[in-house]
This record gives structure tokens, sequence and C-alpha cells, in this order.
């Protein structure tokens, strides 16, 4: 219970980073991570990975790599995320305290981590190695990356590849809800132009990203954007593009404008950045999103994409951890196949409708299309030998389905009046071939339909029990 | 052909005489025993060659050495940067005289200005960045209060939590003050998302001193609950002029609109500063804002009748203003 609570204290939009300065987020959150150092539950591991990936904050990187040593078995795809942070070291490294007699820096516990996966590390021994000429390293610092390496080296444990965790395979889908609030919610484009979010998000699928121009994290929404303009060629107009600001009293459109158009996005109808100048709170709660606020600023955020339906409805989202662009193409690819499916199925399903339009529906309608047969000559088919096997299979499914009907009704006169009809009419058939015995037969059909349809009512009207049981 | 320039030969021969003069000075200084053989050294030199290890060693050795004069140390201090650049053991060095308790001023104050010299690019210090916030907070109290600045100034610059709270604290009680009230405005207004815009806000509504509502307004020129106070500066005749064109550039970058609205009644006000004006009518010309102000006959007008004032400046600027206006005209 209380690692869930400490789980679910991560996410950026969690009520206790509410109001709290940049500072304070951070202590909070390197506190709680490096409270997972003895028992990291795998729903932690997002953030934590989140956190090597893109934090420039030592604090956030030292208490990330501390709270790995929590995974009961290293995983070696995380080492990658401790390459990655050695090198958003490089804008300044701090001391801090995990145990109260030793204190360390975040480059020691990134080494120290390394060091703790051994023989999970293998596969990145050359990118551990490769350190000691990318980093800036003293005495200290080569003495621990050289013990890394040994260990490394040194062990001789057997690891498979062990990952099956959804956080490696990204487009982790959530649930969504609530789409219809967030249709009429007003958005400002880079142009100062406005438009409702049902309105631009319709009739296409969709990928939606979110950022602010002031954030100072290169990793975060600089990239995301830059990232998305490489998204917009690839997906060479297949799906509508948008960006959202999180800080929408300052993000105004020459903001949002120049803030994409210097990271190459090209913007176009079905490509905009947008704000929301009234009612985000609506879409923060329908998409979850990893925000919180002191004040009118953003104090901790999340990467975070979406991708849509062509009516506006969420049905993927990315976050966390920087996205694969294929990935969101493939995902784009599937919802424009099901929408071919689904037109696909809209024309099979119009045939069927005109099919039960005109399928005859009673005996009327029979005697009808007979007329007709009889008026354009197909009476020929009368005696085609297909159609009197074909006959007979309906009349069997028809009398079948009237037998059900009229025991659960216990009225069974239609059921007779049927039966005696295709008597009649195979009796006919073989032997008579007289056109005045097939309208018998036929006649009796049609009353037996008549029947199974008013009969309740008849008896009602006239109060006979005739062949009733 | 210039006469003062120098031939390639010419400049060749300088660099020969130069690295000679560096060499010969290097040489003197490795050997050197007596104060003023040293003192005779260091002062001919302007920097130690980062690849001249004898020196390097040599300069490092006289700046870290509490036998030696203080002159000498400062000196050498002040020559060493190119050869603490790429080295991690000379700058803990440098790093531990910060710290060092009964060190000297002066020499703090040159050991700080060295290692601040290289810190924007040096391995060196990079590899030592721990050690070094350290040493930055282990001086911030100092009793020499241009040390305890710099190294404030620095600690706030790396978001460093516990300067900030400090300076945070002082805004609310003078006594525990660690900078003075615009520094410190200053400083904690370089991390928006520090929380200290509530105390900041204050300060701009109670402080009468020009250098602190200057500061209060460049920290506060994000912040949209202080657009209206900042209006109301911009607006507001009787302060200084300084004030009012800071309040003209945070409310131009927070709230466009409302500075329109600011800059048509200044612009139109016979009685305000020209260079105000002048400021406002620049702003939006530099902005490129015609087409918001181009329906406004009224506006217009006053800008026109600026073109005979008395001041050459304000005439200046609303001719190239009106200019702007017709370019504006034809290319729409």
């Amino acid at each position: 219970m209380i690692r869930n609570a400490q789980v679910a204290m991560l996410k950026e939009s969690h009520p206790v980073y509410t109001g709290k300065s940049e500072g304070e987020v951070i202590r909070i959150k390197g506190d709680l991570m490096a409270g997972f150092h003895h028992n990291l539950p795998i729903k932690a591991l997002p953030y934590i990975l989140e956190e090597l990936q893109s934090a420039r904050h030592p604090y956030l990187i030292a208490s990330a790599a501390y709270a790995l040593r929590g995974l009961k078995t290293p995983l070696p795809q995380t080492v990658p995320y401790l390459l990655k942070a050695a090198g958003n070291l490089a804008h300044g490294d701090d001391t801090f305290f995990f145990d109260q007699d030793e204190h360390t820096t975040a480059l020691k516990e990134l080494f120290k981590t390394i060091k703790w996966h051994g023989a999970y590390a293998k596969a990145y021994i050359a990118n551990v190695t490769a350190l000691s000429d990318k980093l800036y390293l003293d005495r200290e610092g080569k003495k621990l990356l050289k013990e890394a390496i040994n260990a490394i080296n040194g062990d001789a444990r057997q690891t498979g590849n062990c990952c099956d965790e959804d956080l490696f395979c990204g487009g982790n889908i959530k649930p969504f809800g609530g789409i219809k609030k967030i249709k009429s919610l007003v958005l400002e484009d880079q142009e100062g132009g406005q438009i409702k979010y049902g309105e631009f998000f319709n009739g296409k699928p969709a990928v939606l990203v979110f950022f602010y121009s002031r954030c100072d994290n290169p990793d975060k929404c600089s990239l995301t954007i830059t990232r998305l303009a490489h998204l917009q060629k690839q997906l060479e107009g297949k799906a509508k593009i948008a960006a959202i600001t999180y800080d929408a009293e300052y993000d105004v459109a020459h903001r949002l404008k120049n803030y994409g158009l210097n990271r190459q996005i090209k913007f176009n109808n079905d490509v905009r950045f947008f704000r929301v100048n009234a009612d985000f709170e609506q879409l923060r709660a329908y998409l979850d999103l990893g925000v919180n606020y002191i004040g009118p600023y953003v104090n901790k955020h999340t990467i975070e994409l979406y991708v849509l339906n062509s009516k506006g409805e969420a049905v993927a989202s990315f976050s966390r951890l920087q996205w694969e662009n294929q990935e969101v193409i493939n995902k784009v690819n599937s919802l424009l196949n099901s929408k071919k499916t689904t037109t696909a199925q809209s024309f099979y399903s119009i045939l069927l409708s005109a099919g039960m339009a005109f399928f005859p529906k009673c005996p009327l309608c029979v005697m009808a299309y007979l007329s007709a047969f009889g008026i354009s000559g197909m009476n020929a088919l009368w005696v085609g030998n297909w159609l009197f096997p074909a006959m007979m299979v309906l009349f069997g499914i028809n009398i079948l389905v009237l037998a059900m009907r009229c025991r659960t009704n216990r009225f069974f006169l239609p059921l007779y009046l049927s039966c005696t009809g295709v008597v009649i009419l195979i009796g006919d058939h073989l032997l008579l071939h007289e056109k005045a015995v097939t309208m018998a037969g036929l006649i009796c059909i049609l009353a037996g339909a008549l029947t199974n349809a008013w009969g309740r009512r008849l008896q009602q009207m006239f109060g006979f029990g005739l062949v009733s049981a | 052909m210039n006469d003062n320039s120098n031939s390639p030969d010419q400049f060749g021969q300088q660099i020969d005489n130069t690295v000679n003069e560096y060499k010969a000075s290097a040489e003197k200084l490795v050997q050197a025993n007596t104060y003023q053989e040293k003192e005779d050294a260091l002062y001919t030199m302007h920097y130690v060659h980062a690849e001249d290890r004898k020196a390097g060693v040599k300069t490092l050795q006289i700046a870290t050495d509490k036998k030696e004069v203080i002159n000498l140390r400062v000196k050498a201090l002040q020559i060493i940067g190119n050869y603490l650049y790429n080295n991690p053991a000379a700058v803990k060095k440098i790093i531990g005289l910060l710290s060092a308790t009964r060190e000297n001023t002066k020499v703090k104050r040159a050991a700080l200005d060295a290692l601040l010299a290289i810190r924007f690019a040096s391995p060196a210090l990079l590899s030592q960045m721990p050690a070094f916030r350290e040493g930055l907070r282990s001086i911030i109290h100092d009793r020499d209060p241009e040390l305890a600045a710099k190294a404030i100034e620095q600690l706030a610059a790396y978001n460093d939590p516990g300067v900030l709270n400090l300076l945070h604290e002082g805004l609310k009680n003078p006594a525990v003050a660690l900078a003075p009230e615009a520094k410190a405005i200053q400083l904690l207004g370089i991390q928006h998302t520090g929380g200290f815009s509530d105390t900041i806000r204050e300060r701009l509504q109670k402080s009468r001193d020009t250098d602190v509502q200057i500061e209060a307004i460049h920290a506060l020129s994000g912040d949209p609950a202080a657009q209206d106070d900042i209006q109301n500066i911009l607006e507001n005749k009787s302060k200084q002029k300084y004030v009012r064109l800071a309040g003209l550039s945070a409310l131009n970058a927070t709230a466009p609109h409302k500075f329109l609205e600011s800059a048509k009644k200044i612009i139109g006000d016979p009685s305000d500063y020209n260079d105000v004006k002048v400021a406002s009518l620049n702003a939006i010309a530099m902005q490129g804002r015609y087409n918001e102000i181009s329906g406004d006959a009224e506006f217009l007008d006053q800008v026109k009748s600026l073109t005979g004032h008395d001041n050459a400046i304000v005439r200046k600027e609303s001719s190239n203003f009106l200019a702007g206006h017709e370019s504006y005209l034809e290319n729409a």
C-alpha cells in the first residue's frame, strides 16, 4: 500500500507538487526515488528511467541511479539510460548525502550502479569504457569507472535478455474518457486564429504533443518539438499535427510560431501549435497530463505524445521516455487502416440494408415479386431444376420458425395453414401443374403468415381459440 | 598599401619574439628562488602556457604556499588560468584555497576569480564541480563582502536551493540578508519557478528604492499576476524614468496588448517624458505592430504632431515611425 502510494507520488500531476517551487519539487522527487534504494517496484521504473534520460539536476540523477540498485535483478536495458545521464551531468555535478556518513555525487552513483549491473552491462562495455574519454573525470572518478569496467568484465554470471516490460515497448495506452467536454474547448493557434478542439481534431488521425517555450531542459520541450518536426516529415500529411503549450499565459501566438519555426516545423492548416486560454484543466483531466504548477509557472512536467483518432479521441500515449517515431507512425497507420476497414464495413452494411429493404418480408411482398417476375417473363425460372429444391429449403425454414413461434404463443393455426400451403404447392408441382392450385397453395401460405402476424389480435377481437392448444 | 600593417614576415617575427619572451620568463620562474627573482618572472608573464608543466607547477606552488608573500601568490593566481583549464589536480588545489579557514582574503578572491574565469568550459573544473560548489558554499558568509557576493551570485546561477532560500529569507527579514535587496531580487529572478514571486511583488509595491523596483520589474516580467502593477508603474509619471522604462520592457514582453494601451496614453500625453515616449514608439515599430494601430486615426494624428516636437530625438523617431507605417500600408 505504502509502496503504491510512493509510486503514485512520482507522477508530476500529484497534488504534493502543486504550488511547490522547482527546488522543492526536485527535493521531494529525489527523496522519493532515493527511498526505493532497497526495493524498487517495477511500476516505478519508468519514472526512474525518465529522470536518467532527461533530468539535468544532479540530485535527480543521483537519486535515480541510487534507486535503480533497488531492483531485485539488474536489467541490461537500463544501462543506456545510465550512460545518457552521465552525459547530462556535463552541466555540473554536486554533493549529496544518502548515507549519513558518506557524501556522494551523481557521477559516483551512476558508476556504482553500472558496477552493480556487472555482467548485465556486458552488452554496453564499449560505451562504458568510452566514458573515460567523453566525461571530465578527476582521479576518483577515473578510479570508480575502472572499478565498474572491472566488475562488468569480471562477472561470470549468465544473463538472459530479461525484459518483457511495457516500458521498453512504447505506445502504452491509457484509459480515456470524457471527450464530449473538451470538444468545445477553444484553441488559439500560432497565428492568433481560434478553432474548437472538436473542429481541428476531426476527420483525420492526429499526433498531439505538449510543451512550453520557457522549458529550460533541452532534453524535454525543445527536443520534443524538434522530433515532432522530424515526425511531420515522416508522416507526409497522413495525420494532423498539433502541439499545445502548458504555459498559455506566456506562450502567446508569436512565441508559439517562433518556437515551432526555429525547430523546423512547417505550419499549415493541419499542422498547428495552440494555447488554451480557458478551461485547460478539462484537457489536463481528460489526458491526465503529466504537469504541475506553482502559480502560473510550470514546476514539473514530463514528455508526452498522444495519438488521436479521427474523432479527436486519444487512443494511445507515449509518455515519460522519448518516443520512437516509427512506433508513432505505426499507430497512425493502424488508425488509417482501421478507417479503411470501417469504410468497407459500411459498404457491405449498405448492401445488406438494401437487400433487406428489397427482401420480401410478407406474403404480399412475395405476391408483388411474383407478379413482377410474371410481367418480366421470369416465371420461366419456376421450371428451373434448381429453384424447386431452393424453395423447399426456404419453406422448411419458414415452417420451422413458425413451429417455434406457434409453440411459444400456444396458437398453431399459422403453422397448419402454412403446412397446408406447402403440401398443396408440392402436390401441384409434382402431379397437377394447375395455376389455380398453385395460387391456392400460395394463399394458404399467405394466410399462415397473416394469422401468425395478427393471430393474437384476431383471438382478442373475435375470441376464437380455434386450434389453439 | 597601409604603411602601418605588418607583412607576414613581420607578423611571424612578432610571434617568434613573443614565444621567446615567454620561454625566457618561464625559465626564469622555474629557476627563481628569492622573492625578487619570483617577482621579476611573474610580472613579466601574462599567462602560464597550458602545456608548460614546469612553469605550471612552480606557479601553483607559489599560489598555494602560505609562506609566500601575498602579492606574489595573487599574481600567480592571476596568470595560472590556462594551466588550470585542463588540470583537475591543480583545480582541486585552487578550490582548496576557497574553503581554507585561515587563508588570506586577497588570495581567496584571486583564487575565486581564477576559477570563475574558466567556469564555462574547463573540463578540469567540470570534473571538480561538486567540490567547487562546496567551496563556494563555504564562503557565502565570508567577512569579505566582495568574495561572498561573487560566491552567492555563482551559486544562485546554479539554482542552489540553499542560497536561494537564504536570499528569499533576507527579503523578508533584512537582519539576515545575505545580499543587498536589489541584488537578492536580481538573483532570485533567475529562477522564475522558485516560488519567490509573491515576495518580490510585495517588494515592488512597498519599496521606494529605484534599484529594487527595477530589479523587481525584471524579475516579474513573466509573471501574469504582476501585469497590473507593472502597467501602473509604466503609466505613473511620478515614477523614476528608468523604473518606467523597465516596466515598458517587461509589459511589452508579458502582456503586449496591455502595453499597447499604455503606450498610446504615453505618446498622446504632452506632459510625459520624451524618453518614455520614444521607447514606446520604438517598441511598437520594432515589433512591426503597425496592423494594430493602423485603424486608430487619433493615435496616428498624435504621432504626426510629434514630428514638430521641440526634442530632436522625438521628432526623428516619430518620423521614422510614420515612415514605417507608410511602408506597412504600401505592402499590406
